[in-house]
């Protein structure tokens, strides 16, 4: 009897099994990934993953990658909504030798959002964040240092909005942050509490150049963008590309080797409440490029404070 | 003989179950969850539980849940006096698919503190928070996402005040609605709060009540709600007027920068208001008063001629 009986106990063992392993390969709202994990199964709470590519691949659209606790999690290729979120477990890095640590190639209506994140570039590595398409990205509480080319490149060719917040972006080799929309994108964006200290050439760029879109519009507020190789905050388009507009306020742009705060062709630069200190050229602008001054700004310690530069704009 | 015995035993499992619930009735002011917990016994620091609603079952008001480690702890209704704290101890999540993540419906004089917990719904989940009834709300560090409602509704019934602050309410409906119901008297600061990519940023809407709603927005960043506004206020005329305060806020990028409707009163101070259809607008009697200190340029329509100027002191 005991042995008739084992038959039909194999076969619902099996059966579960079977049933577990279809369940298995159910993508899930949230997962986990730690320094202990494994790249298996679904990454749950108490079974997590080892890296965020992998984790991905288990996590539902829409869905959230959590943080258990601190490591270096590789670098990976976004291609739908998610959430990667570290909230304080400790230092959740991505190191990336060659490519970017985080390429964002999502669907136009896809949202992505970063936080918590030390990503740095070893060698080569391109950028910390780059958005080819999407339609939102929020990165905030980040470190992104050390890549070759820029901390954040967002160039996405989907027209989006983006959010940038309690974010270093410095000591990279060419730009800290940089808003360069391609083909017909529409780009909105706001920059606030960002120090882009110490790059290479640019604090933050924005720029229509490669863009036909309807408007690029930026505005960066409670920022810092010192101490980088050329720009602090740079603004340029060119005439028959996207009239490019961004607003400055309570920003801090000095010590840059070149400008403090500069526009070029067809773009215009708003700045209010903002201090220009110790920079070769505080303010300047170049091909028909437009700086509006609120009056308001603290502009001295300049080699050159490029004064006559400003247009004066009124507060309401 | 072995049939006999299981009597006593599945009665004495049953008086040990009994026991064993009779002391977890001894609520403690301070419980614990963990991601490793279980929902049983007293929520100890060394035994915690894993949820918050069973947790709080085990908490006693005015108390604290307090969380021990990273974890996904599941929707609650808070009815009393109840802390939740993560204060940085990795993530502590609400991860619902539907429904409201966090409902709060305690006493007109209970206070009600959520920190460090990372909100999001999935799939059409509803709302993140709800604060339907109490004295006082306070919310830190929190990240609500992802809902089809809004990521905090502050709809009291009970005259009260709150505090939102160090907080990220985006891609909701609305990111935080203010809507308080009967008579219930509304006081409230936002700062640095940041509600980006909803419909609407923040909406604070008087016309449920016929009690003083006032709302502070401080240091805040109410950017991206591009088919909606940045903050938009409405009441009716038999209601007292809704008062909504700004300084030193970022409102870019939305369809309305600032809309004031019927029986409402901005006042705008050292402001940022760029690149929305129209920056700061009216309807239905609405007032946006300005500092005089706000750079209010580079929208479609900047519509700065609405503004009445008032004196800074």
């Amino acid at each position: 009897m005991t042995k008739i009986a084992s038959l039909p106990n194999i076969l619902a063992v099996l059966l579960a099994f079977g049933l577990s392993a279809v369940a298995a390969q159910a993508q899930v709202n949230e997962t986990w990934v730690s320094g202990h994990g494994t790249d298996s199964g679904t990454c749950t709470r108490d079974l997590p993953c080892r890296t965020f590519a992998f984790a991905l691949t288990q996590t539902a659209a829409g869905g959230e990658i959590d943080v258990l606790d601190p490591a270096e999690y590789g670098t990976l290729t976004i291609t739908q909504s998610v959430s990667i979120i570290n909230d304080s477990t400790g230092i959740a890095a991505i190191d990336s030798p060659v490519e970017n640590a985080i390429a964002i190639s999502a669907g136009p209506s896809d949202s992505v959002y970063l936080r918590g994140l030390t990503l740095r570039g070893i060698g080569a590595g391109s950028s910390g964040v780059r958005l080819f398409t999407g339609g939102n990205v929020a990165i905030e509480n980040c470190v992104i240092r050390d890549f070759a080319n820029a901390g954040i490149n967002l160039s996405p060719t989907t027209s989006s909005s983006f959010s940038i917040s309690n974010v270093i972006a410095s000591n990279n080799g060419h730009i800290g942050v940089r808003v360069h929309p391609r083909g017909t994108a529409v780009v909105t964006g706001v920059i606030n509490k960002v120090t882009a200290n110490n790059n290479g050439v640019f604090g933050i760029t924005v720029d229509g150049v490669e863009s036909t879109g309807a408007s690029l519009n930026v505005t960066v507020a409670g920022s810092e963008s010192s101490n980088n190789g050329k720009f602090g905050v740079i603004v340029f388009s060119q005439p028959g590309q996207t009239a490019t507009a961004v607003t400055v306020r309570n920003t801090i742009a000095s010590d840059d080797v070149s400008f403090g705060l500069s526009a070029g062709p067809n773009a215009i630069l708003r700045v209010a409440h903002t201090k220009v200190s110790g920079n070769v050229n505080g303010v300047g602008t170049f091909g028909g490029g437009s700086i509006f001054s609120y009056g308001d700004n603290d502009i001295n310690g300049n080699m050159d404070d490029g004064l006559a530069s400003l247009t004066p704009i009124a507060m309401h | 003989m072995t049939k006999v015995t299981p009597l006593p035993i599945i009665a004495g499992a049953l008086f040990a179950c009994g026991l064993s619930a009779t002391p977890a009735a001894a609520l403690s002011g301070r419980t614990w969850v963990s991601g490793h917990g279980t929902d049983s016994g007293a929520c100890t620091l060394a035994a915690p539980c894993k949820t918050f609603a069973f947790a709080l079952t085990q908490t006693a008001p005015p108390g604290e849940i307090d969380v021990l480690d990273p974890g996904a702890f599941g929707k609650v209704t808070i009815p009393s006096s109840i802390s939740i704290i993560n204060d940085g101890v990795g993530v502590a999540a609400i991860g619902i698919g539907s429904g409201d993540a966090i409902t709060i419906t305690a006493g007109a004089t209970d206070s009600i503190h959520l920190r460090g917990l990372i909100i999001e719904g999935v799939t059409g989940a509803t709302n993140g928070i709800v604060f339907k009834s109490g004295g006082n709300l306070a919310i830190e560090n929190c990240v609500l996402r992802n809902f089809v409602g809004s990521g905090i509704s502050i709809s009291p019934s009970t005259s009260s005040s709150f505090s939102v602050s160090n907080t990220i309410a985006s891609n909701n409906n609305v990111g935080i609605i203010v809507q308080p119901t009967g008579s219930a008297a509304l006081t409230g600061v936002f700062s640095n709060t940041t509600a980006t990519t909803n419909l609407n940023g923040i909406v604070v809407n008087g016309a449920g009540t016929t009690g003083t709603l006032n709302v502070s927005i401080a240091d805040s960043n109410l950017s991206n709600n591009s088919s909606g506004s940045g903050v938009l206020a409405n009441s009716v005329a038999a209601n007292p007027p809704v008062n909504v305060m700004l300084r030193n806020v970022v409102a870019s990028n939305n369809g309305g920068g600032l809309v004031a409707q019927s029986n409402t009163i901005f006042r705008v101070a050292h402001s940022v208001i760029t690149g929305n259809t129209t920056g700061v607008s009216l309807a239905g009697g609405g007032i946006i008063n300005s500092y005089g200190d706000n750079d209010i340029d580079g929208n479609t329509s900047d519509n700065t001629g609405v503004l009445t100027v008032i004196l800074q002191h």
